[in-house]
């Protein structure tokens, strides 16, 4: 399907998931609208790919395939996820409960609402664990506050006890990476986790997120639409247009030298700094076609 | 939906930022303190503040006092007759009077408040579990199963309710149950047309919650659904909870006193600050005998204004958004 890059035709490590031919549609008034359409890629070990695309282009509801999170009335039309050759799509009940948080977390754009306010920060880190292992309430405080002191919060006894509203938009982004990781999964999906952080904050989120990543080898799956990021956090890169990928590669050849003309017009769209113009280069109808119609370049 | 990572399809409502937003130093105040304080004894502490929620608070108390320890303390059971000193009026032996058997007023009083708020707190601890089981599941769940749950509760919601009631007692007093179990009859009959409303409003609390990024979260991290539901769900309902369960207590009373005012709910024996009202239906009574039915009005009045401003005030604290 999609242009199979040179760094694809190098790297075969084993998967850690597989995404194939991923369909995802919408009930709309008299038919459907396929959101995701006919997707693969695949998340090898210790690797970060980033997923860019516009608002609309089908990058959160990829990410939430990957745990069999999309509501209704959406619908997963074909394709697999395989964890461990097993697809995910397929699991029902407990066996999915044990994918999601144990093998695969996941962070969210809002982190001042990603945790429920009626709860401190504590009990919900303890009871994730609890969910997952079979740990004694001791062991599982314990490791709960290490958690908090591995994603830089200081004083972890004291934010145990804290409500989310007692806590900062930047701190409690890294509580909910602690909750995520607590129970080591393997993949993190980090869906806009910076979106809604001041700059600082942003950067200090990235720092953390990489250091995790090199502490505890998992894989990350990140997605935005700020290409900034993903040039710094990213190995290899999905970029997607109306629920096509569009072009994947690797983050140096995607900047350098894009390949099909939407990631190339989505580059020129960039403000850059020290450069003054009167009006930002948009992204003409002509590529959008190009890039909805799913043909690569 | 757009795929662009907006994952907050609803401004889902945040109960706790009421009781919160006011203290934003009071993590910092409270530990430098020592103790931490709940949010739960935050607000309460917060509550009590109000000179309206204090004071309601303390002629709650003084009822409950009133009704349960009361009885033990006047000296009489409330069934001896006396007939020489039938229609007494109060004196210092009965401070409010004898009534038409020569029983004492005063512990016949206390005794329909126990029976009057009993069924008052039982029939709402009913309503509010039917309300909020069925609330959350149909809100939860949504499709066919919320369908079938808010079409029965709005059955039951377009029939005005104290009719509904009096057509049911009329059918359950032609059974011929005896006295006590008419109690629970009326606790029942209750809680079957108190339960629609409170399921509504939870459910759409719900309906909004469950779109929260929180609970999203939850179902991220491999939690059950009941989990979610019951766990996670049901104490971001709860102050909204309290406050219509405070609320419904008093309509409880009230109609349950209607019901037994007109003779179809607990019945003599028995007494009730309702069927002790119907007093003032006889003429002589009303013009004579004032004893008989101004203190049960007088309870009742007391009761319900308490109830209800208690209510309004528990209100102000967990959900500021519904302040007029």
């Amino acid at each position: 399907m999609s242009a199979v890059t040179a760094e694809e035709a190098l790297g075969r490590e084993e998967a850690l998931v597989r995404v194939e031919e991923l369909t995802v549609r919408f009930p709309v008034e008299g038919g459907h609208r396929t959101v995701v359409d006919d997707v693969s890629f695949e998340v090898r070990p210790g690797e970060v790919l980033g997923i860019v695309g516009e608002s609309g282009s089908g990058k959160s509801i990829t990410s939430l395939s990957l745990l069999n999170l999309v509501d209704d009335p959406g619908e997963i039309v074909s394709g697999r996820v395989l964890l461990d050759g097993k697809d995910v799509l397929k699991m029902r009940g407990t066996a999915l409960q044990r994918v999601r948080g144990a093998d695969i977390g996941m962070i969210f754009q809002e982190p001042m609402r990603s945790l429920n306010p009626v709860f401190t920060i504590g009990k919900q880190l303890i009871e994730t664990i609890r969910a997952h292992e079979d740990v004694k309430p001791a062991d599982a405080y314990d490791r709960s506050v290490d958690w908090l002191r591995r994603v830089g919060l200081p004083n972890p006894e004291r934010v145990m006890r804290s409500y989310p509203h007692e806590m900062s938009g930047g701190m409690l982004q890294r509580a909910m990476i602690a909750v995520a990781l607590c129970c080591r999964p393997r993949l993190l999906i980090a869906d806009e986790p910076t979106t809604a952080l001041d700059v600082t904050i942003q950067a200090q989120i990235i720092d953390l997120l990489l250091d995790l990543r090199d502490e505890t080898g998992m894989a990350m799956l990140f997605i935005t639409h700020d290409l900034g990021v993903i040039a710094e956090v990213a190995d290899s890169v999905l970029v997607m247009y109306g629920g096509h990928v569009v072009e994947r590669g690797d983050v140096f050849s995607l900047f350098d030298d894009p390949q099909h003309p939407y990631t190339d017009a989505l580059l020129k769209a960039r403000p850059m700094p020290g450069q003054r113009l009167d009006r930002l280069p948009t992204i003409s109808d002509e590529v959008r076609r190009i890039a909805a119609a799913g043909v690569t370049a | 939906m757009s795929g662009g990572g907006e994952l907050i399809v609803s401004q889902a409502v945040d109960p706790e930022i009421g009781p919160g937003q006011p203290h934003p130093d009071a993590g910092a105040r409270s530990a430098r303190g020592g103790r931490r304080r709940s949010l739960w004894g935050e607000s309460f502490a917060r509550l009590l503040r109000m000179p309206a929620a204090s004071i309601s608070l303390a002629a709650l108390v003084f009822m409950l006092l009133f009704s349960f320890v009361g009885p033990l303390l006047t000296g009489y059971t409330g069934d001896e007759l006396n007939l020489p000193i039938a229609n007494h009026i109060p004196t210092m032996d009965h401070p409010l009077g004898t009534d038409e058997y020569g029983r004492d007023v005063l512990t016949r009083l206390m005794l329909a408040g126990r029976i009057s708020l009993t069924i008052g707190i039982a029939s709402m601890l009913l309503s509010l579990l039917l309300g909020a089981v069925l609330g959350i599941i149909a809100g939860y769940y949504g499709g066919i199963v919320d369908s079938i749950i808010m079409r029965v509760a709005d059955l039951l919601m377009s029939i005005p309710g104290l009719p509904l009631l009096i057509v049911m007692a009329a059918v359950l007093s032609e059974l011929k149950v005896d006295p006590s179990s008419r109690i629970y009859i009326v606790m029942l009959l209750l809680s079957a047309i108190g339960w629609p409303s409170l399921a509504r409003l939870i459910r759409g609390q719900v309906l909004s919650l469950r779109e929260a990024p929180y609970m999203k979260a939850a179902e991220v991290l491999g939690l059950s659904a009941a989990s979610r539901q019951f766990r996670h769900l049901l104490p971001n309902v709860m102050p909204l909870l309290i406050v219509v369960a405070t609320l419904s207590t008093a309509s409880g009373v009230l109609s349950e006193s209607a019901l037994s005012f007109l003779g179809l709910g607990v019945v003599p024996p028995n007494a009730s600050w309702g069927n002790m009202i119907s007093a003032a239906n006889n003429l002589i009574d009303f013009q004579q005998h004032w004893w008989l039915w101004v203190p049960p009005g007088v309870a009742l009045l007391i009761t319900i204004a308490a109830i209800n401003v208690f209510g309004d005030r528990l209100r102000d604290v967990f959900d500021p958004r519904m302040r007029k």
